[in-house]
């Protein structure tokens, strides 16, 4: 790249930063501008330009996290989670009790389309397990209510919910590989006849993914959420 | 659990470098040379700096034709005390806060 051709592209990107900057840091964008107008190495401009550039991206991002929009966003995303945390512990007990309406409407929700199909799934899944989801669940429940407030620590929230998740998968996961009968049932109800791409890639996926985005958000949104000195 | 605010290697030293020199006004890559942040660190640290009244900023004056005026930084006075206890104990004051910030 030829020197001119650096110059351009560090006015350029310090220009971008200066416009991405929330409208209260407006002169942090000028300051960024006219820094880069007084190093003379082009090389060393571009490079400035473009530590510039990521840091107004960052306090953009930062600043629409705090929004009580995006915690309400937030909020609501939580909310979510924690019902389908208490999907599988409320179909379970609901048919434990005999409660089968709820398990006729819950039953639509799940990927088999009715509850009929889980019925030995939920007779042979072991109470800790319910108990741990349910756990999870109000814990995200505690967290949708902390954003609504907008009060802090919603990451650590959250992080401890999902680590729980993580867990209890796993310790589902174990249970299997000890109890082949339990495994056989699992394996039984979660294969079916046709392939669905919904069902079998993009809720999977989604169900993997969201929470990781979740608490990327959660921890950027408390990292630039403005602090008192200590 | 949430990291107490100024104890991060990078704002002790920013905050060394200010406060070797307080009275002086000092801009922005000025201050990179001297602490080897990049920008991409330096600017937030400053916003931040500033938005709790650590930081004092001003606009020097224009130094000719086609060179804008510059954006010059030094410590507040709070910022220098910050400064100097951050120097005194930099570990014991990132304990403290970090304590100081678990909910009761």
């Amino acid at each position: 790249m030829s020197s001119s051709l650096r110059r351009r592209w560090a006015v350029r990107l310090a220009r971008c930063a200066a416009s991405l900057l929330p409208a209260d840091r407006t002169s942090w964008g000028e300051a960024m501008r006219s820094e880069v107008e007084h190093i003379d190495d082009h090389r060393a401009a571009l490079r400035w330009a473009a530590g510039a550039l990521a840091a107004a991206i960052a306090e953009r991002a930062g600043a629409l996290l705090n929004t009580r929009m995006a915690g309400g966003a937030l909020a609501f995303f939580a909310f979510a989670q924690a019902l389908s945390m208490f999907l599988a512990p409320v179909s379970i007990v609901a048919y434990r009790l005999r409660w089968l309406r709820i398990d006729e409407f819950l039953g639509g929700r799940f990927p088999g389309g009715h509850y009929q199909r889980f019925i030995a799934l939920m007779n042979a899944t072991p109470d800790w397990e319910v108990a741990l989801w349910t756990a999870v669940g109000l814990l995200y429940l505690v967290l949708a209510w902390r954003l609504l407030r907008n009060r802090r620590g919603a990451f650590v929230l959250f992080a401890g919910g999902l680590l729980l998740a993580y867990a209890v998968a796993c310790a589902g996961w174990m249970d299997r590989q000890l109890n082949p009968a339990l495994a056989e049932i699992y394996r039984h109800t979660f294969t079916f006849s046709q392939a669905n791409l919904r069902r079998d890639d993009l809720l999977p996926a989604a169900a993997q993914v969201l929470p990781l985005l979740m608490a990327g958000a959660l921890w950027w949104r408390e990292k630039r959420a403005v602090r008192p000195a200590a | 659990m949430p990291r107490a605010a100024n104890t991060s290697p990078q704002t002790r030293s920013l905050l060394g470098a200010l406060a070797a020199d307080p009275q002086s006004w000092r801009h922005g890559y000025e201050l990179s040379k001297l602490t080897g942040l990049k920008s991409g660190t330096l600017y937030p640290l400053l916003m931040r700096l500033e938005a709790q009244g650590m930081l004092a900023s001003r606009w020097g004056a224009p130094l000719g034709p086609g060179r804008p005026p510059r954006h010059l930084y030094r410590l507040t006075r709070a910022g220098l005390a910050l400064a100097r206890e951050r120097e005194r104990a930099p570990h014991a004051a990132g304990l403290a806060g970090t304590l100081a910030e678990i909910p009761a």
